[in-house]
Protein backbone atom coordinates (compact mmCIF):
# COMPACT_ATOMS: atom_id res chain seq x y z
CA UNK A 1 0.00 0.00 0.00
CA UNK A 2 2.88 2.36 0.86
CA UNK A 3 4.19 1.88 -2.66
CA UNK A 4 1.18 3.62 -4.08
CA UNK A 5 1.21 6.52 -1.68
CA UNK A 6 3.85 8.62 -3.51
CA UNK A 7 2.18 7.88 -6.84
CA UNK A 8 -1.10 9.16 -5.48
CA UNK A 9 0.55 12.15 -3.88
CA UNK A 10 -2.20 14.34 -5.02
CA UNK A 11 -5.40 13.00 -6.35
CA UNK A 12 -8.47 15.00 -6.93
CA UNK A 13 -11.77 13.44 -7.69
CA UNK A 14 -14.68 15.60 -8.49
CA UNK A 15 -18.21 14.47 -9.07
CA UNK A 16 -21.11 16.67 -10.00
CA UNK A 17 -24.44 16.72 -11.61
CA UNK A 18 -25.64 19.31 -14.07
CA UNK A 19 -29.35 19.93 -13.73
CA UNK A 20 -31.51 21.87 -16.12
CA UNK A 21 -33.46 23.88 -13.57
CA UNK A 22 -37.26 24.32 -13.69
CA UNK A 23 -39.75 21.59 -14.51
CA UNK A 24 -41.26 23.10 -17.66
CA UNK A 25 -39.19 24.76 -20.42
CA UNK A 26 -40.36 28.35 -20.98
CA UNK A 27 -39.56 31.14 -23.40
CA UNK A 28 -38.47 34.68 -22.47
CA UNK A 29 -42.06 35.65 -21.69
CA UNK A 30 -42.61 32.63 -19.46
CA UNK A 31 -44.81 30.67 -21.89
CA UNK A 32 -44.23 26.88 -21.99
CA UNK A 33 -42.35 25.84 -25.12
CA UNK A 34 -41.34 22.43 -26.50
CA UNK A 35 -37.84 21.23 -25.72
CA UNK A 36 -35.64 20.59 -28.76
CA UNK A 37 -32.67 18.29 -29.18
CA UNK A 38 -30.34 18.33 -32.18
CA UNK A 39 -28.07 15.58 -33.45
CA UNK A 40 -25.59 15.31 -36.31
CA UNK A 41 -24.03 12.38 -38.17
CA UNK A 42 -21.60 12.09 -41.07
CA UNK A 43 -22.76 9.96 -43.99
CA UNK A 44 -19.41 8.80 -45.34
CA UNK A 45 -18.26 7.13 -42.12
CA UNK A 46 -21.38 4.97 -41.80
CA UNK A 47 -21.30 1.23 -42.53
CA UNK A 48 -23.30 0.15 -45.56
CA UNK A 49 -22.85 -1.11 -49.08
CA UNK A 50 -24.65 1.60 -51.01
CA UNK A 51 -24.88 5.35 -50.68
CA UNK A 52 -28.62 5.04 -49.93
CA UNK A 53 -27.97 2.66 -47.06
CA UNK A 54 -25.28 4.94 -45.59
CA UNK A 55 -27.67 7.87 -45.83
CA UNK A 56 -30.41 6.02 -43.93
CA UNK A 57 -27.97 4.82 -41.27
CA UNK A 58 -26.64 8.37 -40.91
CA UNK A 59 -30.18 9.61 -40.24
CA UNK A 60 -30.56 6.92 -37.57
CA UNK A 61 -27.22 7.91 -35.99
CA UNK A 62 -28.18 11.59 -36.00
CA UNK A 63 -31.48 10.66 -34.35
CA UNK A 64 -29.65 8.80 -31.56
CA UNK A 65 -27.44 11.84 -31.07
CA UNK A 66 -30.51 14.09 -30.89
CA UNK A 67 -32.09 11.73 -28.34
CA UNK A 68 -28.96 12.01 -26.24
CA UNK A 69 -29.14 15.78 -26.48
CA UNK A 70 -32.76 15.68 -25.32
CA UNK A 71 -31.97 13.31 -22.43
CA UNK A 72 -29.16 15.65 -21.33
CA UNK A 73 -31.50 18.64 -21.42
CA UNK A 74 -34.23 16.81 -19.51
CA UNK A 75 -32.24 14.94 -16.87
CA UNK A 76 -28.88 16.72 -16.88
CA UNK A 77 -25.48 15.03 -17.02
CA UNK A 78 -23.33 13.40 -14.41
CA UNK A 79 -19.82 14.87 -14.70
CA UNK A 80 -16.90 12.95 -13.24
CA UNK A 81 -13.46 14.47 -13.42
CA UNK A 82 -10.16 13.26 -12.01
CA UNK A 83 -6.74 14.83 -12.06
CA UNK A 84 -3.57 13.52 -10.51
CA UNK A 85 -0.08 14.90 -10.05
CA UNK A 86 3.09 13.49 -8.57
CA UNK A 87 5.39 15.90 -6.76
CA UNK A 88 3.63 18.82 -8.33
CA UNK A 89 3.85 17.41 -11.83
CA UNK A 90 0.62 16.72 -13.68
CA UNK A 91 0.17 13.05 -14.48
CA UNK A 92 -3.36 12.47 -15.59
CA UNK A 93 -6.45 14.51 -16.27
CA UNK A 94 -9.77 13.24 -17.55
CA UNK A 95 -13.36 14.40 -17.71
CA UNK A 96 -16.32 12.06 -18.26
CA UNK A 97 -19.93 13.03 -18.83
CA UNK A 98 -22.63 10.39 -18.39
CA UNK A 99 -26.22 10.78 -19.47
CA UNK A 100 -29.03 8.36 -18.64
CA UNK A 101 -32.74 8.75 -19.02
CA UNK A 102 -36.00 7.64 -20.53
CA UNK A 103 -37.33 9.95 -23.22
CA UNK A 104 -41.01 9.81 -24.04
CA UNK A 105 -43.06 11.50 -26.71
CA UNK A 106 -40.17 12.78 -28.83
CA UNK A 107 -41.19 13.65 -32.37
CA UNK A 108 -39.03 14.46 -35.36
CA UNK A 109 -39.23 18.10 -36.41
CA UNK A 110 -36.50 18.23 -39.02
CA UNK A 111 -34.27 15.86 -40.95
CA UNK A 112 -31.92 17.52 -43.42
CA UNK A 113 -28.49 17.81 -44.92
CA UNK A 114 -26.60 20.74 -43.47
CA UNK A 115 -23.50 20.08 -45.56
CA UNK A 116 -22.80 17.64 -48.35
CA UNK A 117 -21.92 14.88 -45.93
CA UNK A 118 -23.65 15.75 -42.64
CA UNK A 119 -27.20 15.01 -41.60
CA UNK A 120 -28.99 17.02 -38.96
CA UNK A 121 -31.99 15.71 -37.02
CA UNK A 122 -34.06 17.87 -34.68
CA UNK A 123 -36.38 16.21 -32.15
CA UNK A 124 -38.97 17.92 -29.99
CA UNK A 125 -40.80 17.03 -26.75
CA UNK A 126 -43.92 18.82 -25.46
CA UNK A 127 -43.46 20.88 -22.27
CA UNK A 128 -45.94 18.80 -20.25
CA UNK A 129 -44.01 15.63 -21.19
CA UNK A 130 -40.77 17.28 -20.10
CA UNK A 131 -42.35 18.18 -16.76
CA UNK A 132 -43.56 14.59 -16.30
CA UNK A 133 -40.11 13.17 -17.10
CA UNK A 134 -38.32 15.63 -14.83
CA UNK A 135 -40.58 14.65 -11.94
CA UNK A 136 -39.03 11.21 -12.18
CA UNK A 137 -35.38 12.23 -11.98
CA UNK A 138 -34.01 8.74 -11.57
CA UNK A 139 -34.87 6.74 -14.68
CA UNK A 140 -35.95 3.19 -14.01
CA UNK A 141 -34.44 0.53 -16.23
CA UNK A 142 -36.30 -2.73 -16.37
CA UNK B 1 -24.14 -6.28 11.37
CA UNK B 2 -25.34 -8.14 8.32
CA UNK B 3 -28.82 -8.29 9.79
CA UNK B 4 -28.84 -4.52 10.40
CA UNK B 5 -27.72 -3.94 6.82
CA UNK B 6 -30.46 -6.27 5.56
CA UNK B 7 -33.12 -4.44 7.57
CA UNK B 8 -31.83 -1.06 6.35
CA UNK B 9 -31.89 -2.30 2.77
CA UNK B 10 -35.46 -3.50 3.20
CA UNK B 11 -36.50 -0.18 4.71
CA UNK B 12 -34.78 1.78 1.95
CA UNK B 13 -36.45 -0.31 -0.74
CA UNK B 14 -39.82 0.16 0.94
CA UNK B 15 -39.41 3.95 1.06
CA UNK B 16 -38.04 4.19 -2.45
CA UNK B 17 -40.76 2.02 -4.01
CA UNK B 18 -42.56 4.01 -6.67
CA UNK B 19 -46.37 4.00 -6.71
CA UNK B 20 -47.88 1.82 -9.44
CA UNK B 21 -48.04 3.82 -12.63
CA UNK B 22 -51.22 3.92 -14.72
CA UNK B 23 -50.91 2.98 -18.35
CA UNK B 24 -51.82 5.79 -20.70
CA UNK B 25 -52.61 5.72 -24.39
CA UNK B 26 -50.93 7.86 -26.96
CA UNK B 27 -51.15 8.10 -30.76
CA UNK B 28 -47.79 8.47 -32.49
CA UNK B 29 -46.54 8.66 -36.05
CA UNK B 30 -43.56 6.70 -37.30
CA UNK B 31 -41.59 7.09 -40.51
CA UNK B 32 -39.41 4.40 -42.09
CA UNK B 33 -37.10 4.40 -45.09
CA UNK B 34 -35.28 1.55 -46.81
CA UNK B 35 -33.09 1.54 -49.94
CA UNK B 36 -34.34 -0.52 -52.89
CA UNK B 37 -31.64 -2.81 -54.18
CA UNK B 38 -32.36 -3.93 -57.74
CA UNK B 39 -36.03 -4.78 -58.18
CA UNK B 40 -36.56 -6.05 -54.63
CA UNK B 41 -39.24 -3.54 -53.73
CA UNK B 42 -41.14 -6.03 -51.53
CA UNK B 43 -38.10 -6.56 -49.31
CA UNK B 44 -37.48 -2.79 -49.16
CA UNK B 45 -41.09 -2.22 -48.19
CA UNK B 46 -40.85 -4.72 -45.35
CA UNK B 47 -37.69 -3.10 -44.06
CA UNK B 48 -39.29 0.35 -44.32
CA UNK B 49 -42.32 -0.87 -42.36
CA UNK B 50 -40.08 -2.32 -39.65
CA UNK B 51 -38.19 0.97 -39.49
CA UNK B 52 -41.44 2.95 -39.28
CA UNK B 53 -42.71 0.79 -36.39
CA UNK B 54 -39.36 1.16 -34.67
CA UNK B 55 -39.60 4.92 -35.12
CA UNK B 56 -43.15 4.99 -33.70
CA UNK B 57 -42.11 2.87 -30.72
CA UNK B 58 -39.07 5.08 -30.09
CA UNK B 59 -41.37 8.09 -29.86
CA UNK B 60 -43.34 6.35 -27.14
CA UNK B 61 -40.42 5.45 -24.96
CA UNK B 62 -36.65 5.30 -25.45
CA UNK B 63 -34.03 4.56 -22.87
CA UNK B 64 -31.06 6.77 -23.65
CA UNK B 65 -27.52 6.32 -22.43
CA UNK B 66 -24.58 8.44 -23.45
CA UNK B 67 -21.03 9.08 -22.33
CA UNK B 68 -18.29 11.47 -23.44
CA UNK B 69 -14.75 11.16 -22.22
CA UNK B 70 -11.87 13.59 -22.59
CA UNK B 71 -8.53 12.01 -21.72
CA UNK B 72 -5.15 13.45 -20.79
CA UNK B 73 -4.08 13.76 -24.41
CA UNK B 74 -7.16 15.86 -25.10
CA UNK B 75 -8.80 13.12 -27.16
CA UNK B 76 -12.58 13.04 -27.02
CA UNK B 77 -14.45 9.77 -27.32
CA UNK B 78 -18.23 9.63 -27.43
CA UNK B 79 -20.63 6.75 -27.21
CA UNK B 80 -24.40 6.67 -27.06
CA UNK B 81 -27.16 4.13 -27.32
CA UNK B 82 -30.91 4.06 -27.27
CA UNK B 83 -33.08 1.07 -26.40
CA UNK B 84 -36.64 1.22 -27.55
CA UNK B 85 -39.05 -0.30 -25.05
CA UNK B 86 -42.67 0.45 -25.87
CA UNK B 87 -45.75 -1.56 -26.63
CA UNK B 88 -47.76 -0.79 -29.74
CA UNK B 89 -51.40 -1.85 -29.54
CA UNK B 90 -52.10 -1.33 -33.21
CA UNK B 91 -51.00 0.60 -36.25
CA UNK B 92 -52.18 1.76 -39.62
CA UNK B 93 -50.16 2.63 -42.70
CA UNK B 94 -51.05 6.14 -43.81
CA UNK B 95 -48.35 6.66 -46.46
CA UNK B 96 -46.69 3.95 -48.48
CA UNK B 97 -44.63 4.45 -51.63
CA UNK B 98 -41.39 4.82 -53.49
CA UNK B 99 -39.41 8.01 -52.99
CA UNK B 100 -36.49 8.11 -55.40
CA UNK B 101 -34.41 5.02 -54.82
CA UNK B 102 -35.91 4.40 -51.33
CA UNK B 103 -39.18 2.97 -50.10
CA UNK B 104 -40.94 5.14 -47.54
CA UNK B 105 -43.71 4.19 -45.12
CA UNK B 106 -45.48 6.37 -42.55
CA UNK B 107 -47.53 4.63 -39.87
CA UNK B 108 -49.87 5.91 -37.21
CA UNK B 109 -49.79 3.72 -34.12
CA UNK B 110 -51.45 3.51 -30.72
CA UNK B 111 -49.07 2.78 -27.93
CA UNK B 112 -49.27 2.23 -24.26
CA UNK B 113 -46.79 3.87 -21.98
CA UNK B 114 -46.52 4.41 -18.29
CA UNK B 115 -47.52 7.72 -16.91
CA UNK B 116 -44.93 8.60 -14.31
CA UNK B 117 -45.84 12.23 -14.25
CA UNK B 118 -48.44 13.95 -12.13
CA UNK B 119 -52.05 13.04 -12.76
CA UNK B 120 -53.98 15.78 -14.48
CA UNK B 121 -55.83 17.61 -11.67
CA UNK B 122 -58.42 18.91 -14.13
CA UNK B 123 -59.71 15.50 -15.18
CA UNK B 124 -62.44 14.17 -12.95
CA UNK B 125 -64.23 10.88 -13.38
CA UNK B 126 -67.95 10.39 -12.69
CA UNK B 127 -68.83 8.83 -9.35
CA UNK B 128 -72.41 7.74 -8.59
CA UNK B 129 -73.24 7.47 -4.89
CA UNK B 130 -75.69 4.59 -4.75
CA UNK B 131 -77.51 3.01 -1.81
CA UNK B 132 -75.54 3.04 1.44
CA UNK B 133 -77.38 1.09 4.15
CA UNK B 134 -77.08 1.94 7.85
CA UNK B 135 -77.26 -0.86 10.42
CA UNK B 136 -77.28 0.21 14.05
CA UNK B 137 -76.90 -2.32 16.86
CA UNK B 138 -79.71 -2.54 19.45
CA UNK B 139 -78.88 -0.50 22.51
CA UNK B 140 -77.41 2.46 20.70
CA UNK B 141 -79.34 5.47 21.76
CA UNK B 142 -81.61 7.30 19.40
CA UNK B 143 -79.48 10.44 19.26
CA UNK B 144 -76.44 8.38 18.13
CA UNK B 145 -78.59 6.67 15.50
CA UNK B 146 -79.78 10.03 14.19
CA UNK B 147 -76.23 11.42 14.23
CA UNK B 148 -75.00 8.54 12.06
CA UNK B 149 -77.77 9.16 9.50
CA UNK B 150 -76.98 12.87 9.46
CA UNK B 151 -73.27 12.08 9.28
CA UNK B 152 -73.82 10.07 6.10
CA UNK B 153 -75.60 12.99 4.40
CA UNK B 154 -72.84 15.38 5.50
CA UNK B 155 -70.18 12.89 4.45
CA UNK B 156 -71.61 12.69 0.92
CA UNK B 157 -71.54 16.50 0.76
CA UNK B 158 -67.91 16.43 1.88
CA UNK B 159 -67.08 13.81 -0.74
CA UNK B 160 -68.62 16.03 -3.41
CA UNK B 161 -65.82 18.51 -2.79
CA UNK B 162 -63.25 15.88 -3.84
CA UNK B 163 -60.99 16.99 -6.65
CA UNK B 164 -60.67 13.73 -8.58
CA UNK B 165 -64.30 12.89 -9.21
CA UNK B 166 -67.72 14.41 -9.85
CA UNK B 167 -70.29 13.05 -7.38
CA UNK B 168 -73.90 12.32 -8.38
CA UNK B 169 -76.02 11.67 -5.29
CA UNK B 170 -78.19 8.68 -6.21
CA UNK B 171 -78.47 7.09 -2.76
CA UNK B 172 -82.17 6.48 -3.20
CA UNK B 173 -81.38 4.10 -6.07
CA UNK B 174 -80.10 0.52 -5.63
CA UNK B 175 -76.42 -0.39 -6.13
CA UNK B 176 -75.37 -0.65 -9.77
CA UNK B 177 -74.93 -4.11 -11.20
CA UNK B 178 -72.49 -3.44 -13.99
CA UNK B 179 -74.87 -3.64 -16.94
CA UNK B 180 -75.12 0.11 -17.30
CA UNK B 181 -73.47 0.17 -20.71
CA UNK B 182 -76.54 -1.65 -22.04
CA UNK B 183 -78.81 0.95 -20.50
CA UNK B 184 -80.29 -1.71 -18.19
CA UNK B 185 -80.19 0.62 -15.22
CA UNK B 186 -81.37 3.55 -17.26
CA UNK B 187 -84.59 1.65 -17.87
CA UNK B 188 -85.19 0.90 -14.19
CA UNK B 189 -88.48 2.31 -12.96
CA UNK B 190 -86.90 4.34 -10.14
CA UNK B 191 -84.25 5.71 -12.49
CA UNK B 192 -86.86 6.74 -15.02
CA UNK B 193 -89.03 8.40 -12.39
CA UNK B 194 -86.17 10.25 -10.71
CA UNK B 195 -84.28 11.05 -13.89
CA UNK B 196 -81.01 10.06 -12.20
CA UNK B 197 -79.19 8.24 -14.97
CA UNK B 198 -76.13 6.23 -14.03
CA UNK B 199 -72.87 7.30 -15.66
CA UNK B 200 -72.04 4.43 -17.98
CA UNK B 201 -68.36 5.21 -18.21
CA UNK B 202 -67.93 6.22 -14.59
CA UNK B 203 -67.80 4.48 -11.24
CA UNK B 204 -70.27 3.88 -8.43
CA UNK B 205 -69.99 3.56 -4.68
CA UNK B 206 -72.36 1.57 -2.48
CA UNK B 207 -72.20 -0.36 0.76
CA UNK B 208 -73.11 -0.22 4.45
CA UNK B 209 -72.35 1.66 7.63
CA UNK B 210 -72.46 -0.54 10.73
CA UNK B 211 -72.56 0.93 14.24
CA UNK B 212 -71.89 -1.43 17.15
CA UNK B 213 -71.36 -1.07 20.90
CA UNK B 214 -68.06 -2.07 22.39
CA UNK B 215 -68.45 -2.67 26.13
CA UNK B 216 -65.62 -3.10 28.62
CA UNK B 217 -65.96 -3.92 32.34
CA UNK B 218 -63.10 -2.85 34.61
CA UNK B 219 -63.77 -3.82 38.30
CA UNK B 220 -65.89 -0.89 39.38
CA UNK B 221 -66.16 0.96 36.07
CA UNK B 222 -67.94 0.09 32.85
CA UNK B 223 -66.86 1.80 29.66
CA UNK B 224 -68.72 1.74 26.38
CA UNK B 225 -67.68 2.92 22.94
CA UNK B 226 -69.44 3.06 19.58
CA UNK B 227 -67.56 1.37 16.73
CA UNK B 228 -68.61 2.73 13.36
CA UNK B 229 -67.42 0.72 10.35
CA UNK B 230 -67.99 1.74 6.75
CA UNK B 231 -67.74 -0.90 4.01
CA UNK B 232 -67.95 0.45 0.49
CA UNK B 233 -67.54 -1.18 -2.89
CA UNK B 234 -66.19 0.96 -5.73
CA UNK B 235 -67.49 -0.48 -8.96
CA UNK B 236 -66.63 0.22 -12.59
CA UNK B 237 -70.01 0.95 -14.15
CA UNK B 238 -68.96 -0.10 -17.64
CA UNK B 239 -68.02 -3.68 -16.88
CA UNK B 240 -69.33 -4.18 -13.36
CA UNK B 241 -65.93 -5.04 -11.90
CA UNK B 242 -65.35 -4.07 -8.26
CA UNK B 243 -62.12 -2.10 -8.45
CA UNK B 244 -61.73 -1.34 -4.74
CA UNK B 245 -63.15 -2.33 -1.37
CA UNK B 246 -62.96 0.57 1.03
CA UNK B 247 -63.23 -0.31 4.71
CA UNK B 248 -62.66 2.31 7.38
CA UNK B 249 -63.39 2.28 11.10
CA UNK B 250 -63.87 4.92 13.76
CA UNK B 251 -64.17 4.40 17.51
CA UNK B 252 -66.29 6.98 19.33
CA UNK B 253 -65.83 6.95 23.12
CA UNK B 254 -69.14 6.37 24.86
CA UNK B 255 -70.29 6.56 28.45
CA UNK B 256 -68.40 5.57 31.58
CA UNK B 257 -70.28 4.38 34.68
CA UNK B 258 -68.95 3.66 38.15
CA UNK B 259 -70.91 1.10 40.19
CA UNK B 260 -73.60 1.50 37.55
CA UNK B 261 -73.88 5.24 38.12
CA UNK B 262 -72.89 7.90 35.58
CA UNK B 263 -69.47 9.40 36.29
CA UNK B 264 -70.92 12.85 35.94
CA UNK B 265 -74.49 13.82 35.99
CA UNK B 266 -74.68 15.53 32.62
CA UNK B 267 -72.31 14.96 29.69
CA UNK B 268 -72.77 11.23 29.58
CA UNK B 269 -74.16 11.20 26.07
CA UNK B 270 -71.36 10.58 23.54
CA UNK B 271 -71.10 13.03 20.67
CA UNK B 272 -71.25 10.99 17.50
CA UNK B 273 -69.45 12.67 14.61
CA UNK B 274 -68.47 10.44 11.71
CA UNK B 275 -66.89 13.20 9.59
CA UNK B 276 -63.35 11.78 10.16
CA UNK B 277 -64.57 8.49 8.68
CA UNK B 278 -65.51 10.22 5.43
CA UNK B 279 -62.18 12.04 5.32
CA UNK B 280 -60.54 8.60 5.24
CA UNK B 281 -62.98 7.47 2.54
CA UNK B 282 -62.16 10.57 0.51
CA UNK B 283 -58.43 9.85 0.76
CA UNK B 284 -59.00 6.23 -0.30
CA UNK B 285 -61.12 7.34 -3.28
CA UNK B 286 -58.51 9.89 -4.31
CA UNK B 287 -55.77 7.26 -4.29
CA UNK B 288 -57.85 4.94 -6.51
CA UNK B 289 -59.43 7.44 -8.90
CA UNK B 290 -56.83 10.22 -9.19
CA UNK B 291 -54.90 8.69 -12.09
CA UNK B 292 -57.71 6.81 -13.82
CA UNK B 293 -57.97 7.73 -17.49
CA UNK B 294 -61.01 9.84 -18.25
CA UNK B 295 -63.59 7.77 -20.09
CA UNK B 296 -66.92 8.58 -21.67
CA UNK B 297 -69.60 6.86 -23.72
CA UNK B 298 -71.03 7.97 -27.05
CA UNK B 299 -74.63 8.60 -26.08
CA UNK B 300 -75.99 10.01 -29.34
CA UNK B 301 -75.01 10.48 -32.94
CA UNK B 302 -76.15 13.11 -35.39
CA UNK B 303 -74.47 12.78 -38.76
CA UNK B 304 -70.77 13.33 -38.18
CA UNK B 305 -71.27 14.78 -34.69
CA UNK B 306 -71.13 12.57 -31.62
CA UNK B 307 -72.36 13.41 -28.13
CA UNK B 308 -70.12 12.18 -25.33
CA UNK B 309 -71.19 11.60 -21.72
CA UNK B 310 -68.41 13.77 -20.25
CA UNK B 311 -68.12 17.54 -20.29
CA UNK B 312 -66.61 20.61 -18.69
CA UNK B 313 -67.30 19.25 -15.17
CA UNK B 314 -65.04 16.32 -16.00
CA UNK B 315 -62.30 18.59 -17.33
CA UNK B 316 -63.04 18.07 -21.03
CA UNK B 317 -62.13 21.09 -23.13
CA UNK B 318 -62.65 21.86 -26.82
CA UNK B 319 -59.57 20.64 -28.67
CA UNK B 320 -59.09 17.51 -26.52
CA UNK B 321 -58.79 14.13 -28.19
CA UNK B 322 -60.52 10.84 -27.37
CA UNK B 323 -59.74 7.38 -28.64
CA UNK B 324 -62.52 4.97 -29.61
CA UNK B 325 -62.24 1.19 -29.33
CA UNK B 326 -58.63 0.98 -28.28
CA UNK B 327 -58.73 -2.81 -28.37
CA UNK B 328 -59.12 -3.35 -32.09
CA UNK B 329 -56.09 -3.35 -34.36
CA UNK B 330 -57.65 -1.43 -37.21
CA UNK B 331 -60.97 -0.38 -35.75
CA UNK B 332 -59.84 2.62 -33.79
CA UNK B 333 -60.94 6.16 -34.36
CA UNK B 334 -59.88 9.46 -32.88
CA UNK B 335 -62.44 12.07 -31.84
CA UNK B 336 -61.74 15.77 -31.50
CA UNK B 337 -63.86 17.74 -29.06
CA UNK B 338 -65.52 20.70 -30.76
CA UNK B 339 -67.80 21.97 -28.01
CA UNK B 340 -68.48 21.11 -24.39
CA UNK B 341 -71.19 21.86 -21.85
CA UNK B 342 -71.26 20.99 -18.13
CA UNK B 343 -71.88 17.26 -18.56
CA UNK B 344 -71.72 16.65 -22.31
CA UNK B 345 -69.30 17.21 -25.16
CA UNK B 346 -69.68 17.29 -28.93
CA UNK B 347 -66.96 15.44 -30.82
CA UNK B 348 -66.11 14.83 -34.45
CA UNK B 349 -64.19 11.83 -35.85
CA UNK B 350 -60.95 12.93 -37.51
CA UNK B 351 -60.04 9.73 -39.36
CA UNK B 352 -62.06 9.06 -42.50
CA UNK B 353 -64.08 5.91 -42.95
CA UNK B 354 -64.29 4.68 -39.36
CA UNK B 355 -67.86 4.62 -38.06
CA UNK B 356 -68.39 5.07 -34.33
CA UNK B 357 -71.55 3.36 -33.03
CA UNK B 358 -73.58 4.73 -30.13
CA UNK B 359 -72.58 3.23 -26.74
CA UNK B 360 -68.90 3.04 -27.75
CA UNK B 361 -66.47 3.58 -24.91
CA UNK B 362 -63.98 6.37 -25.53
CA UNK B 363 -60.87 7.28 -23.57
CA UNK B 364 -59.13 10.63 -23.38
CA UNK B 365 -55.73 10.76 -25.02
CA UNK B 366 -52.68 12.50 -23.60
Amino acid sequence: MRKFVPVLALSLLAGGCVSMGGAVPVDAEGNPVPLRGTGYATISVQPGRSANQKQIIAIRAAKISAMRDLAEKIYGAQIDAASSSVQGRMQGDYVRANIEGIVRGARTVKIGLIRKDVYEVVLEVDPQDVAAMRLNPRPVYR
Amino acid sequence: MKRVFFVLTLLASAFCAAPPAEATLRVVKGEGWAPISGNATAAARERALAAALYDAASRLQSKVRGASQLNTQGRLSEEMSITVAAQLKGYEIIKDGQMGSNWMIVVEAIGEGENEGPCDPNRRVDLDMRHIGIRVAPGIQGHANAAIHEGLARGIEALATGGTYVVADQRFLPPLRGAERNHASSLDYATQVSGALPSQAGYSLSGTIIAEIDRGDYYIAQKTAINVTINLKLRDNFNGVVIANIQEQQVIPGSTTVYGLPRSGFDNLPKVNIAPLFQKVQAALDSVLACKPLRAVVIAKNGNKLVLSAGLDNGVQPGDYFLVNPKGRDSWQILKIEDASAGRAIARPIRPGRQVPVNSLVEMLL
